[in-house]
């Protein structure tokens, strides 16, 4: 379990995550190899995939958000929403910046469909509102098999300590220019661009 | 010693470390090693997801709510399930989907195997039927199973509770089906 200090510098947030952060100059952080090539069963596929582009300058979304009935407060911004062949993978940073009074907030299942064991970020979806679709997270190797997306920490984020996360899902088609994006108990985006 | 003995012998010991550290590379994997290669499959769903769609390779499963097609206890296809049904045939048609399909029906837990078993075998049939029906002249083949409750998608009951959203996500009926 990787923990990386990140420095998020949006428009929204400029005082809070500079006060928050050591040396104030953004840190690209980029989903893990394993999601920038689909695995496909198709050996005759010829496209490399191309890699995942750094958000070029800074994430596309941000919202803060306050954690209910809890105290903690949250940065979560979005740093990728990217096609790639049959898939898409969205890439988001969740950013500490005031804990609940017990000091002890962690992500664990709060993006999980199960809420009791799911320590990663299966619940989370994309919505298509023109057409009426829900994206749910992909899977590798059947409907049963391991969710194609993070796996989330029980450990307490200390403020200004940031946690990446990224999921894939089937790619809406090509006409589809934007979505929102649900991550479950943490938050709503919508209208987030596709690149 | 001098106060720069220690820093120097430091410097080197790192110096000597440091090439054969960065030389290590893993153990070559054995010769008979197999990487497995597997479908990712992403789930798409209708809004109120009722109607799931997800395809794995070359075949394509619509997974459709059973309380939408049908009432509680009853293996008769309700007036919504008509027109869901218009749609997955329609489109089903319109992928060029080859050869047989299947409907596969799934039941919660609530109730004996042996109902849970007939029950789903029944709306699996029901469909079947509808199906046929609509994809008449096609060449498509329709093929019916009923698979209880031991099948179930999510679980029905979690900590000891019933889940509802589980279990209605469990009453299903899966249209299989291969694109050419």
């Amino acid at each position: 379990m990787q923990r990386t200090l990140v420095c998020v510098v949006s428009a929204v947030t400029a005082v809070a995550a500079v006060a928050g952060c050591g040396s104030g100059k953004p840190v690209v952080v980029n989903p893990p190899a394993s999601a920038q090539a689909p695995a496909t069963a198709d050996l005759s596929a010829t496209a490399e995939p191309a890699p995942l582009p750094a958000p070029p300058g800074g994430p596309i979304a941000g919202q803060r958000v306050q954690v209910h009935s809890d105290g903690a407060s949250l940065q979560v911004d979005l740093t990728g929403l990217t096609r790639q062949g049959e898939l898409i993978t969205l890439t988001w940073d969740i950013t500490m910046v005031e804990q609940n009074a017990a000091g002890a907030w962690y992500v664990g299942t709060r993006m999980s469909d199960d809420n009791i064991t799911g320590y990663d970020v299966s619940a989370v979806s994309l919505v298509d509102p023109v057409n009426a679709k829900r994206y749910l997270v992909a899977r590798s190797g059947g409907e049963d098999g391991e969710c194609v997306c993070s796996k989330t920490s029980s450990d307490p984020l200390a403020p200004g300590d940031a946690s990446s996360f990224f999921a894939t899902f089937t790619a809406p088609p090509p006409e589809v220019t934007q979505v929102d994006v649900e991550l479950k108990s943490l938050g709503a985006f919508s209208g987030v661009p596709i690149s | 010693m001098s106060r720069a003995g220690p820093l120097i012998a430091l410097l080197v010991g790192l110096a000597v470390a440091a090439p054969s550290a960065l030389a290590q590379q893993p153990d070559p994997p054995p010769p008979d090693a197999v990487g497995a290669v597997q479908d990712i499959v992403g789930a798409v769903e209708s809004l109120d997801g009722t109607e799931q769609q997800s395809r794995e390779g070359d075949t394509v499963t619509v997974a459709l709510a059973g309380d939408v097609l049908f009432a509680f206890d009853s293996a008769e296809l309700t007036t919504d399930a008509h027109t869901r049904l218009d749609g997955v045939a329609a489109k089903i048609a319109g992928e060029s989907a080859r050869g047989g399909l299947q409907v596969h029906g799934h039941a919660d837990d609530q109730g004996s195997d042996a109902y849970n078993d007939d029950l789903s075998q029944r709306r699996a049939e029901a469909v079947e039927a509808a199906l046929e029906q609509r994809l008449a002249g096609t060449g498509l083949t329709v093929d019916a199973t009923g698979h209880g409750e031991r099948e179930p998608r999510r679980p029905n009951v979690v900590d000891g509770v019933p889940d509802e959203e589980n279990r209605a996500e469990n009453r299903r009926v899966e249209i299989v089906y291969r694109l050419r």
